[in-house]
C-alpha cells in the first residue's frame, strides 16, 4: 500500500482517511467527497494519485487532518498513522505537511522502525523539516526538498528554513556544495530529489542525476509544482521503480504537466494536475527510447 | 533568579541580560513582537533554544530590565505568553534575506523558503508556494486573489513560522511594489 498523510486548510481537526480516486478532469475523490486540489498534500494526492491510476496501481490511501496551523490535527494524524501502520502493510510511506513537533515525530519513527519490513519513507515539507529538526533525517530513503529547504538541510544549526544561517546561500550554482554539507551533517535522507530550475537527483550526497528539460521557469512561481513532483515519485516508487530512476521521471512528468498546461505565474496548481495523465504518457514514451 | 542573571550578564559582560517570550504558536510570537514594537519595546523574534523547541516556534527576544512592563503589554493585548526564559546562547535570529525574480508583468520574491508573485499591473497576489507548515495553504486561500493593499498580511493571519517567513517576503513585495504601509 502507498500511505500519504499531511493536512488539508480546514480548521476542524477531524481525519480524513480513505482511497484517493484520480477521476474524469483530475478531480480526486476520498470516500466520495471531492478533494479541492490546493497546494500542500492535496496536490501530493492528486499527483500520486493520478500516477496510480495511469499505472494501474491500487489508489494510495490517504490520512489527512484539518489544519489551518493552529495545530487542531496536533497528536490526532500522528496518532493516526502509527496506528494504520501497524494494522495495514505499507510499502512506501509520504509525510507531508505536517505540524513539526519533535515528540511525536520520535514516536512514530520508533513504531515505524519496528515494522517489519519498514516502509520506504519519504518526507516533504513540514515532515521533513522535522525530521531534520529531530536529528531522525537519516532514518529516511528520500526527502524531497527546492533550493531553500536544501540549504537549511545544509545549515546543522537550523531548526527550521526560517533559521538558516545567512552565509549558506540558496543559489542553484551551489546546489552541490548545500547536497554534500547536508549529507556530511546527517541531515539529508539517503536519496534527494531538489526542486529546481534544475532538479537534481541525489544519492549518499552525491548528484547521480540532473534534469532541466523540459524547462518552463514560471513553475517556481506556482504552489503545489514541488508537492506534485514527490507525488508522482512516490507512485513510481511504490509501483517498484528504483528511488532515482523514480525521482528522474517525475521530475520529467512534471515537468511536461507544466508545459502543456501552458502557465503564466498567476497559473494555480489544479489546472497543472489536469495534465499529469499526459504528461506521463509522453514521459514514459521518451523513457523507452532512452532506457 | 532573573535578578541574578540579570547582574551576572552585566557584571561579565557589559551586555544587557536578555529574556524569552515562549508562545503556544508561531503566529502569537509575531503579533506579540508587533504589540511590544508598536509599544516602542527593542525585541526581537528568535528562534527558541533547543531544550524548549517543538520544531516550529519562535520566540520574542527581550530586555529583561522591562519584564514586567511588557509582560502587563502583552497581558493588556489579550496575548500573554505562556513562559518567560533567560536567554541563552543557543538562539538564532530568523532569515530575513530575500531574492526577487521579475516574470514581466509578475514580480515573485522568495525568503527562505517561501514564495510570494504579484501582478505587478493591479498588485494582485496570483501565487504562493513553498513552506511546510499547515498554514500554507491556508493562508494561500486567504490571500490569493487579493491585492496587496486589501490583502490581510501572514503576520496577522497566520500561526507557524513559514508565515513568518511569508510575510518577511510579502512586506519586501510590498515595499517593491509601492502596497499600502501594513
Amino acid at each position: 500500500m502507498l500511505l500519504l498523510a499531511g493536512t488539508v486548510p480546514s480548521n476542524v481537526g477531524e481525519i480524513i482517511a480513505g482511497r484517493a480516486d484520480f477521476g474524469e478532469k483530475g478531480i480526486i475523490r476520498i470516500n466520495a467527497m471531492n478533494l479541492p486540489l490546493t497546494r500542500g498534500t492535496a496536490s501530493l494526492v492528486g499527483a500520486a494519485a493520478a500516477a496510480c491510476r495511469y499505472f494501474n496501481l491500487d489508489p494510495p490511501y490517504v490520512i489527512m487532518a484539518g489544519d489551518i496551523g493552529q495545530k487542531t490535527s496536533g497528536a490526532n494524524i500522528y496518532e493516526g498513522i502509527q496506528a494504520f501502520v501497524q494494522k495495514n502493510r505499507v510499502k512506501t510511506l509520504v509525510l507531508h505537511y505536517l505540524m513539526p513537533n519533535i515528540q511525536y515525530h520520535k514516536r512514530l519513527m520508533a513504531v515505524i522502525q519496528r515494522l517489519d519490513p519498514i516502509p520506504c519513507l519519504i518526507a516533504d515539507a513540514g515532515s521533513m523539516y522535522v525530521a531534520k529538526a529531530a536529528g531522525q533525517a537519516s532514518l529516511y530513503d528520500l526527502f524531497t526538498p527546492d533550493l531553500g529547504e536544501l540549504a537549511f538541510l545544509a545549515d546543522d544549526k537550523a531548526s527550521h528554513p526560517a533559521y538558516t544561517r545567512g552565509f549558506i546561500c540558496h543559489l542553484e550554482g551551489e546546489a552541490a556544495a548545500l547536497i554534500e554539507r547536508a549529507y556530511k551533517y546527517n541531515n539529508s535522507a539517503k536519496y534527494l530529489c531538489v526542486k529546481g530550475c534544475t532538479d537534481y537527483v541525489c544519492c549518499n550526497g552525491s548528484i547521480v542525476e540532473k534534469v532541466d528539460d523540459p524547462s518552463v521557469e514560471v513553475l517556481e512561481a506556482i504552489g503545489g509544482t514541488g508537492d506534485t513532483i514527490t507525488g508522482i515519485a512516490a507512485a513510481l516508487i511504490y509501483k517498484g521503480m528504483n528511488i532515482v530512476e523514480a525521482c528522474s521521471f517525475a521530475s520529467k512528468a512534471n515537468r511536461w504537466a507544466g508545459k502543456l498546461a501552458n502557465p503564466n505565474p498567476a497559473t494555480q496548481i489544479s489546472e497543472i494536475i489536469k495534465y499529469l495523465p499526459e504528461a506521463i504518457e509522453k514521459t514514459k514514451n521518451a523513457w523507452a527510447d532512452i532506457k | 533568579m532573573l535578578k541574578d542573571i540579570l547582574k551576572k550578564k552585566v557584571d561579565s559582560k557589559g551586555e544587557e541580560a536578555r529574556g524569552l517570550f515562549v508562545f503556544q504558536e508561531a503566529g502569537q510570537a509575531i503579533r506579540a513582537e508587533k504589540t511590544l514594537k508598536k509599544a516602542g519595546f527593542k525585541v526581537r523574534l528568535m528562534a527558541p533554544p533547543p531544550h524548549i523547541r517543538t520544531g516550529c516556534d519562535l520566540v520574542v527576544a527581550f530586555d529583561l530590565i522591562e519584564q514586567t512592563v511588557m509582560t502587563r503589554e502583552l497581558e493588556e493585548s489579550g496575548n500573554p505568553p505562556l513562559n518567560i526564559v533567560p536567554v541563552s546562547d543557543e538562539t538564532t535570529s530568523p532569515l530575513e534575506l530575500c531574492r526577487v525574480k521579475d516574470f514581466g508583468g509578475y514580480l515573485m520574491v522568495r525568503a527562505a523558503n517561501m514564495k510570494i508573485t504579484v501582478e505587478k499591473g493591479n498588485l494582485k497576489i496570483v501565487n504562493i508556494s513553498g513552506g511546510g507548515c499547515p498554514d500554507v495553504p491556508y493562508l494561500a486561500d486567504r490571500m490569493i486573489g487579493k491585492t496587496l493593499n486589501e490583502c490581510e498580511g501572514p503576520a496577522q493571519i497566520g500561526f507557524s513560522l513559514c508565515a513568518y517567513t511569508l510575510n518577511v517576503a510579502y512586506e519586501e513585495i510590498r515595499h517593491l511594489l509601492g502596497g499600502a504601509e501594513a
